[in-house]
């Protein structure tokens, strides 16, 4: 199962209606920016790329969170060597193009 | 002491389940165990990075591996997914030597060589594997004897196997419940899908799943539903009024990570055990056993 969904990401086959490629694009795209997932950033970003309005419908669950300090905006943040450290690597495996 | 690399990953460490990162380290504190957290640890990349790009992810793992390999120690996440992706990184490398060659000359571009030792577990594996039922129960201080709880396992922490647990019907958080004095309830679906992401781009189908749960949970007499999965407890957590809207039901639950509910029986206070972080509060299930 894992592996057609891998398939349907990778090559754009997904039916029209679904944001989930949109969603994984977005999550990958903070792990390769800055090595980790700030949770707010990520979702914020996730709803202007794909409908803002949505993003009003979850202001409930949202504040819910955020009143019990669940919600973070600052993100963590490596150290700028571990930073470059794994830029570096991640470079390199994007230079290596696909998996064998 | 015991000692363990830990990797607590981003939820746990600083977003929606810091409360499963206190809990965690006041349970190892009282269980005499040193939680050494990984320096400078990235994002283990979860299911999207591996489905974006399958060698990034494994290298962005593997970096995580060679870190915790010059420890020495075993390496332990609370994540249910981090805990499925570290592990699936150490089985590529070690069965496709093609996939190992691209990820070492990766690594090597970072300075780091990976050699394949570390084994990474889950934290539910070593606290319920790695102590005797009596080492639990000897430091149980607060009597939750009839506390009635649905162990949730969630889908990723036991499969694919074989892992440490029984991939359909796991039972090493119900032996767990019941060694701290509480009664773990039937759960037919305790290692089912609660929707994990999904939730974000496809909500409807996330809240069926979480409904189904709490039904089975409800049903079967739970006053409360343990998990060991960050996205597991926010997800029954946070949606409960979603799910009571949409359904028209009046499910009530608290969900604890299994951490809280060790910490509790252990008599650690409740805000090192981050329960005011709930959003169904477990104040009142909680009630009838002294709390502080």
């Amino acid at each position: 199962m894992h592996a057609l969904e891998c398939l349907a990401v990778r090559h754009s086959m997904s039916y029209a209606q679904t944001h989930t490629p949109t969603m994984y694009r977005s999550f990958s795209d903070f792990v390769y920016s800055i090595g980790a997932l700030p949770e707010m950033g990520f979702m914020t970003w996730f709803y202007l790329l794909t409908n803002p309005l949505r993003a009003l419908k979850m202001f409930p669950v949202a504040l819910n969170l955020a009143k019990r300090g669940r919600l973070s905006i600052k993100a963590k943040r490596m150290k700028p060597e571990a930073e470059r450290q794994l830029k570096a690597i991640l470079y390199k495996a994007e230079e290596l193009g696909e998996m064998p | 002491m015991r000692y363990y690399t830990y990797f607590p990953g981003c939820s746990s460490a600083h977003g929606g389940a810091k409360a499963y990162d206190l809990s965690a380290q006041a349970v190892a504190q009282a269980l005499d165990i040193e939680l050494i957290e990984l320096e400078d640890w990235n994002c283990c990349g979860s299911t999207p990075y591996t489905s974006v790009d399958e060698l990034a992810s494994y290298c962005c793992s593997a970096r995580n591996l060679a870190l915790a390999e010059k420890r020495g120690f075993e390496l332990v996440t609370p994540c249910s997914a981090c805990y499925v992706v570290l592990n699936r990184t150490n089985s590529a490398l070690k069965e496709y030597p093609e996939t190992k060659a691209k990820v070492d000359e990766a690594l090597a571009a970072g300075d780091l060589k990976y050699h394949g030792t570390v084994k990474v577990r889950h934290l539910l594996d070593a606290l319920a594997n790695d102590f005797s039922r009596d080492q639990i129960t000897s430091k149980v201080k607060v009597d939750i004897g009839g506390l009635k709880v649905a162990p949730y396992y969630g889908c990723q922490v036991v499969r694919p196997g074989p892992g440490f647990d029984h991939p359909e019907f796991p039972l090493s958080l119900d032996r767990l419940i019941e060694s701290l004095g509480a009664e773990a309830t039937p759960f037919p679906l305790k290692a089912r899908c609660c929707g994990g992401s999904l939730i974000i781009p496809e909500e409807d189908l996330a809240l069926e799943l979480i409904y189904k749960l709490l039904s089975n949970a409800s049903s079967n007499g739970a006053e409360c539903i343990v998990t060991v999965c960050p996205l597991c407890q926010t997800n029954l957590d946070a949606y409960q009024g979603r799910i009571n809207k949409k359904f028209k039901t009046s499910f009530n639950l608290p969900i604890l990570f299994f951490t809280q509910l060790m910490g509790l029986a252990f008599g650690v206070e409740n805000k090192a055990l981050g329960l005011e972080k709930c959003v169904i509060p477990a104040d009142k299930v909680l009630a009838r056993y002294a709390t502080k």
